[in-house]
């Protein structure tokens, strides 16, 4: 077995055998075309409009899928008859054979081309290239090597990609493509991502290790490093057909079921809401297919300068992700700051039980400067949306009416300030045993809460999930979890206030059953999950959601309820 | 000789395709036209792809056109008013001035 490494430039994974596609490589010089000058000229012209056909043929071809790729080859023609290239090439065939009159010119502007400031007219350069690579190949009489028509499904491996190759590529049967040369923009790479084919690209010497037919996989999931792998054996082929059928059927999931509500099929609807950590683009893409935000984690707004940000970058920041939201709820939780993350410009003590010590809310408190900036932001940014603020590490009711005076202080300078402040809920996280056991009093103190299940687990286990020597005691599935979790959901629904969970467990689907029979109405997860999600939500049914809770919270270990919810989803 | 001055509006500048357009229309008169950026030497045969591409001419650029022949003011008016559309509705374009 070999192991070859590259720039996984498209997703994706596929197992299959190799073509080697060697493109054809000019030789240029030391061939008499025609002696007559006269004759060297209809030579060329001939060359020329064969040229013109294979685009036109070539853009003909994908005019209805790809008229953007179709309308550069319709350029690529318009450039063979340019007055100034033609003239010079004509000028050129006075003492030059064919093939060295067009290799001069072109190379000429593709060069001038390179130079030019503009990234975009740089990258025009191929095209020149590419013209003289077609035209000194019909001078040689040479066929047009088609990608476009394969024999059967392959991996295509080659040094490098033109445009026209790209271009005219076969969809159906190119199961993957491997270059040595590219890198994330070069032309393969934007032509295999938007066909969907994996691709890696500057695999060192790829075409002298592989040979035609050869059973490759090529590994192109991880975002930073493809794999090529040969000579595997047949269990690990059929390891890498069961990631690729995964693989496969999660992009399924997401094209399907993405873009739709989850109800379940008796008609229960089930909010979707995403948990967000940096309120990037590649975030807030998600919007339209997300009911919300369930967790907006602020943390990121302090780790990423040598100091706390300032009221106006908060206030941007939250108004940006509340505007791209729309009027759906975003869940803003203060700053969720010490335990397991630490900040050196706060120059706190080492504590010697950090996840019991000064944190989160309790930090805050600690430093009302902070809290008082971060709440002002988040009041002023409440009319860019809706905008439902939440507490974290809440342990008792006197966090709540602290945190509140926290809120009302800065309320209350800010409409003497003359501000205007938009409508807001106050919530508090439950993630302490505390106070998800006095959840009935909290249901009537708090607009909503949500439900932090590893903290929760961890707290509720006595088990730090990192220590490798008690991790086992940390269990998502501790029947002590489901009791305290059902017993959250009863008291705030009798209370008729929205509860969600937004840890790991609101995530997991094979959760998702177990919770919307305990009573849940609000899942809320990283964009990663939202599809499949989704579609568990729809194809279960709420009454069966019930008792399949019920019977779990009759279980005696995480094991044996873990195995239950297995079986049930077969 | 008959000239004019504008400045480039569309975002991408005279980009492959606007700058095809350009020269497809360009063609279709008997004039000889230039185009450069007004005020320098940098000019060439608007007829050329190839020449339109080098001079990359850029959003905000003052770009000048002169032609001279025939049809010189009407291959002038058109190209600017090419230009000054933005290249946003080139299927409306005149092809046959």
């Amino acid at each position: 077995m070999a192991c070859y490494h590259g720039n996984p430039v498209s997703r994706g994974i596929v197992i299959g055998n190799v073509l080697l596609y060697k493109p054809y490589t000019p030789q240029v010089g030391g061939r008499q075309y025609a002696d007559a000058i006269v004759e060297r000229k209809t030579f060329y012209h001939t060359v020329v409009s064969a040229a013109q056909q294979e685009l036109e043929q070539l853009a003909g071809k994908l005019q209805t899928d790809f008229p953007d790729k179709a309308a550069i080859l319709m350029a690529q023609r318009a450039l063979l008859t340019d007055v100034v290239l033609e003239e010079e090439i004509l000028y050129l065939l006075s003492r030059e054979q064919p093939d060295v009159a067009i290799d001069t010119v072109y190379r000429k502007y593709a060069a001038t081309m390179s130079e030019l400031e503009d990234e975009l007219l740089r990258e025009r350069s191929m095209d020149f290239l590419d013209l003289n690579t077609r035209l000194l190949r019909i001078c040689e009489g040479g066929r047009n090597v088609d990608l476009s028509r394969l024999e059967s499904p392959a991996i295509i491996v080659t040094t490098d990609l033109l445009p026209s190759d790209t271009a005219g590529l076969d969809r159906k049967h190119t199961l993957g493509i491997l270059a040595e040369t590219g890198g994330e923009n070069s032309h393969s790479a934007i032509i295999a991502r938007s066909y969907g084919i994996p691709a890696i690209l500057n695999v060192e010497n790829i075409t002298s290790f592989l040979s035609d037919g050869e059973q490759i996989v090529l590994d192109a999931l991880d975002a930073k490093r493809g794999c090529v792998y040969t000579g595997l054996d047949e269990t690990a082929l059929d390891a890498y057909r069961r990631t690729a059928a995964q693989y496969a059927e999660r992009l399924e999931q997401t094209r399907n079921y993405l873009g739709r509500d989850a109800i379940t099929k008796d008609g229960t609807r089930v909010e979707i809401l995403l948990n967000l950590s940096s309120g990037s683009n590649e975030e807030l893409a998600y919007a339209e297919y997300a009911d919300g935000v369930g967790l907006f984690r602020t943390e990121f707004l302090y780790m990423h300068a040598g100091k706390p940000p300032s009221e106006e970058e908060q206030y941007a920041v939250y108004s940006r992700v509340l505007r791209a939201f729309g009027g759906k709820p975003v869940i803003l939780r203060t700053m969720d700051i010490g335990g397991d993350k630490e900040l050196p410009y706060l120059s706190l003590p080492t504590e010697q039980n950090p996840f019991l010590g000064n944190r989160a809310l309790r930090l805050s408190f600690s430093r009302p400067d902070l809290f008082h900036t971060q709440l002002r932001a988040a009041l002023r940014a409440a009319k860019n949306g809706n905008i439902w603020i939440m507490f974290p590490m809440v342990t008792c009711m006197e966090d709540i009416d602290r945190a509140k005076q926290f809120v009302q202080k800065a309320h209350d300078e800010l409409l003497k300030q003359g501000q205007t402040i938009a409508c807001y809920k106050l919530g508090a996280m439950i993630e302490v045993p505390s106070i998800a056991l006095l959840s009935t009093q909290l249901a009537q103190e708090v607009d909503f809460a949500s439900i932090g299940t590893n903290d929760l687990c961890q707290y509720l286990t006595a088990a730090d999930r990192m220590n490798p020597d008690v991790a086992r005691y940390y269990q998502s599935y501790h029947p002590a979890l489901l009791q305290v979790l059902g017993q959250i959901a009863d008291a705030f629904n009798a209370a008729g206030k929205p509860l969600g969970i937004c840890g790991e467990l609101g995530g997991d689907q094979k959760a998702t059953e177990l919770l919307i029979g305990l009573g849940f109405r609000k899942l809320s997860m990283g964009v990663e999950a939202l599809a499949a999600v989704k579609r568990t939500v729809c194809n279960l049914e709420s009454k069966t959601a019930q008792r399949v809770a019920q019977t779990a919270l009759r279980l005696r270990t995480a094991d044996e309820i873990l195995d239950y919810l297995l079986m049930k989803r077969g | 000789m008959y000239s004019k001055t504008t400045t480039i509006r569309n975002k991408t500048g005279l980009h492959m395709r606007p700058a095809t357009e350009f020269v497809a229309v360009a063609n279709q008169f008997r004039s000889q036209i230039q185009i450069g950026r007004a005020g320098t030497d940098d000019a060439g045969n608007a007829k050329s792809l190839v020449m339109l591409l080098k001079l990359a001419l850029t959003q905000d650029t003052l770009a000048e056109l002169r032609a001279e022949g025939p049809d010189e003011q009407e291959a002038v008016d058109t190209l600017v008013s090419m230009i000054d559309n933005g290249f946003d509705d080139i299927g409306s374009m005149p092809h046959n001035p």
